[in-house]
């Protein structure tokens, strides 16, 4: 029981930095808000008319509203890609501005062991995280849906959310891993900086991965958050992608299905490979595992060396 | 006497660096230890490695008789530390900060609060309990990092240059609370202080330069093995008043403003016997922690 008081208490106090700092909260929505911004500017409408083209032989067969529907399915998998990027990382923050702090001191010096302490700035990422990131994801329905609808069925929420739980600790994991070796927050606002660039195209949310050459794309197909990308994608706009091609009625033997699936990369494609979402759920739960591992053992040596 | 704490030959190495370099000392229960050097002189280090937060490289040691390197978590029970810059958290309350620190210790909310009432109306608490604690004075701070440190009852208090960047008024303050609690809680601590007035009332001083102890004893066996006797005379500056100070035994004088600031090994008392005519207004004053330090080191305290 005093052992679970010591890890809760020092979850708690790493939760409470990060909501009362609001600097840091801003920044990491900054990224998704930027994709909003860029989907109301003029992303929508650069997804919107190549695909309306593209169904245009098939008459009224596909209904501009569901374009709409997908077209904002997208949008949210964006925002909340990168928003399971940026969130976490901003959530760590805590623990190298501690290190730089020398906050960490005061932590290692009470009962509480290393490893517990370094587990628990990876416990309070995850929860501060998934909060930040399901209430952008239920901010997003609503906006999306007042604006052009969306389309997918209530159960799905919790199978979302689920994506967004392994998306949390996977992309925590990750990130932590690189995030050990930072020492002071000027790093951390470097890497940031980088981190907000990329992501967006990393997760496809700028451009659909299609469109780079195979090689970027294998790499980026290896970042576990663009699994996620792709489990959030399916999600999103899977049914009304299966609803257009039930509108179709196989007029045109699935085609517009495959080939939107193909162009919006619905599945990880790696070194030629097409992953089903299964494979992919298990890569990404093996990174995720092979990251906490290398934390747990690794970080406590990192400290010493202060 | 029971020993708090003994060092033998404590090393802390950073590849080629030596920055602890063999020490031996020794802490009695309750005592006032004073620990002192300049800015890297491996007072950190060492408090450091006592608290179990930087591994040492060799020898050994045992706080409360728990063995370094071997019974870290009885030493973490037994220790609490005020950190020369404060490790508490700004933007979170005050109630904030002790609550989730108390929790590091496994104590729940009603433990936590329990203890506080220790020293809940000393430290004041009930007025800054909701307060944030960037919006707190210095001295208020530096109430609430001794709260902090002392939260689950330890026998030892660490207390690394707990005063630096305090005005005078709020150092007095936090010494009252020191020297309170002292008696109260029977505490053994362990200073680490840029003020050298803050050492008279310590049992044993060590003096470190450059990793090593270059000096061990009380304030009062300091002062007499490092410092001359001083001799205030007030009179005016002449050439008679010179050549009578010339022909004494001294080893330096100068003039200040209405005094001569005479150095003398001995035989101070003779020097004023004998001059008595002259030397009508006077006093004579020991050397003081400072003098002991410039002696030893050849460097002055910066404050």
């Amino acid at each position: 029981m005093k052992k679970l008081r010591g890890i809760w208490g020092l979850i708690k106090r790493n939760m409470l930095v990060f909501f009362t700092n609001k600097g840091s909260i801003f920044f990491s929505m900054l990224t998704p808000l930027i994709i909003l911004a860029l989907y109301i500017l003029f992303l929508k409408n650069t997804l919107v008319s190549p695909i309306e083209k593209a169904v245009s032989e098939l008459g009224e067969l596909v209904s501009k509203d569901d374009i709409d529907r997908f077209v904002n399915g997208l949008l949210l998998t964006g925002i909340m890609s990168t928003a399971l990027l940026t969130i976490p990382y901003n959530a760590l923050e805590v623990m190298v501005k501690d290190r730089e702090d020398k906050t960490f001191f005061d932590m290692s010096a009470t009962p509480v062991k290393r490893s517990e302490i370094i587990m628990s700035y990876f416990f309070a990422a995850v929860m501060t995280s998934f909060l930040q990131v399901v209430t952008v994801m239920f901010l997003g329905i609503g906006v999306l849906t007042v604006n052009g609808g969306m389309y997918f069925e209530s159960a799905d929420i919790f199978k979302l959310m689920g994506i967004v739980l392994l998306g949390t600790i996977s992309s925590t994991a990750v990130l932590m891993f690189f995030m050990m070796f930072f020492k002071n927050m000027s790093t951390c606002s470097a890497f940031m900086g980088i981190l907000s660039a990329v992501s967006g195209f990393v997760v496809g949310a700028y451009i659909p991965l299609s469109e780079f050459n195979e090689n970027i794309q294998n790499v980026c197909n290896l970042v576990p958050a663009t699994g996620i990308s792709i489990l959030i994608r399916n999600y999103l706009t899977g049914g009304v992608l299966k609803h257009m091609d039930e509108c179709i009625g196989g007029l045109d033997n699935g085609e517009f299905l495959r080939s939107m699936k193909e162009i919006f990369s619905f599945n990880s494609k790696v070194f030629g490979g097409n992953w089903e979402l299964n494979k992919t759920v298990f890569y990404i739960i093996i990174i995720t595992v092979v990251s906490i591992f290398a934390i747990r053992f690794i970080y406590p040596k990192t400290y010493n060396k202060n | 006497m029971n020993k708090a704490i003994e060092v033998r030959n404590l090393q802390k190495s950073y590849g080629d660096l030596t920055a602890v370099n063999n020490i031996s000392f020794s802490v009695n229960q309750g005592e006032l230890f004073a620990f002192l050097g300049e800015n890297g002189a491996g007072k950190s280090t060492t408090i450091n490695m006592l608290s179990t937060i930087l591994p040492k490289t060799s020898g050994e040691a045992f706080v409360m008789g728990h063995e370094l390197g071997k019974n870290d978590d009885e030493i973490r029970k037994e220790i609490g530390i005020v950190f020369q810059n404060s490790v508490l958290d700004s933007k979170l309350t005050v109630k904030q900060n002790l609550l989730t620190r108390g929790a590091y210790y496994g104590y729940s909310k009603d433990e936590i609060m329990n203890r506080l009432r220790d020293f809940w109306e000393e430290f004041n608490l009930e007025e800054i309990w909701n307060q944030k604690y960037e919006k707190l004075s210095g001295g208020q701070r530096r109430r609430i990092d001794i709260a902090r440190a002392l939260i689950h009852k330890p026998g030892i208090l660490f207390l690394d240059e707990p005063t630096t960047g305090l005005d005078p008024m709020s150092r007095k303050m936090v010494w009252d609370y020191i020297n309170h609690l002292r008696e109260k809680e029977k505490l053994t601590i362990f200073l680490t202080t840029h003020y050298m007035e803050e050492t008279t009332g310590a049992g044993n001083v060590v003096i470190m330069d450059k990793g090593n102890i270059i000096a061990e004893g009380t304030p009062a066996e300091l002062r007499s093995r490092y410092t001359a006797k001083k001799l205030i005379w007030y009179t005016q500056a002449n050439d008679d008043n010179r050549k009578i100070i010339e022909n004494a035994d001294v080893l330096q004088y100068r003039y200040e403003a209405d005094h001569y600031s005479i150095s003398m090994d001995e035989g101070i008392t003779d020097f004023v016997w004998k001059n008595k005519d002259r030397i009508k207004d006077f006093e004579i004053i020991k050397g003081t922690m400072d003098d002991v330090f410039l002696r030893l080191t050849g460097k002055e305290m910066v404050s």
